[in-house]
């Protein structure tokens, strides 16, 4: 069985939280396990993590890379 | 006037002319030849006494000449030497000026790479400084304005389109 651990931002609504699990299931299966994380380093957005495939779709880790290509 | 009749003289005549020829006979050889014989003896050793003089002169003038010209020699090898030490001074100041120009040059040349190193540094700081604060104020506006609207979007985005990092 397969494990999908969401982290989300804790200004997400639950209306939010429910359409990604059931998007994750439908894309990786029904029976995938869900784990919730709420951090609240994230700004925006969130991260899924699924048999060790991490899917980062954080506002935060998109500024960091903003600010690695400015210091470049 | 008749001829002389030697009976007729006068004997002390005759005494006094012996006389004076015996007294010239005795000055002569008692007085005179030694008188002589010492002045002759006096002029040789006077012209002797001359001679060595002469020839001490000589010698004397032959030493001065030497020494004068080693004199001159000594002239000559101390204004040859002192213009050799002048040459090497002035070879050695030059040599001086030219390792401190060249230093100096050096110095120069690393204190401006030192300087555009500095530059550079404080350039990269700037910008690192400045993206960082871009960055920070992005975060700040960012946690106010992003809506949960924004959330799902960037979710259907994901599963929708696959579009993910």
């Amino acid at each position: 069985m397969k494990k999908a651990v969401i982290t989300i931002p804790s200004s997400m609504s639950e209306e939010t939280y429910s359409y990604i699990v059931e998007q994750t299931k439908k894309k990786f299966g029904e029976e995938t396990e869900i784990v919730k994380n709420v951090s609240s380093d994230l700004i925006g957005g969130f991260t899924l993590s699924v048999d060790g495939n991490i899917y980062d779709l954080s506002v935060k880790t998109q500024l960091c890379e903003i600010e690695k290509n400015l210091k470049k | 006037m008749d001829g002389l009749d030697i009976s007729t003289l006068p004997i002390d005549l005759l005494l006094n002319i012996l006389n004076i020829a015996l007294l010239f006979l005795i000055v002569r050889t008692l007085v005179y030849k030694p008188v002589k014989k010492f002045m002759t003896a006096r002029r040789e050793k006077i012209d002797a006494e001359n001679n060595k003089a002469n020839e001490k002169m000589d010698e004397a003038l032959k030493i001065k000449t030497e020494y004068e010209n080693k004199l001159t020699a000594a002239e000559e090898k101390a204004k040859e030497i002192i213009l050799s030490g002048e040459e090497d001074a002035r070879k050695k100041a030059e040599a001086i000026i030219e390792s401190a120009s060249s230093n100096s040059a050096s110095i120069i040349s690393d204190a401006e790479k030192q300087a555009e190193n500095d530059k550079k540094a404080a350039l990269d700081s700037m910008q690192s400084d400045v993206a960082s604060l871009a960055v920070e104020i992005s975060e700040k506006i960012l946690r106010r304005e992003i809506t949960d609207r924004d959330n799902k979007k960037i979710a259907e985005n994901f599963f929708e389109n696959g579009e993910a990092k």
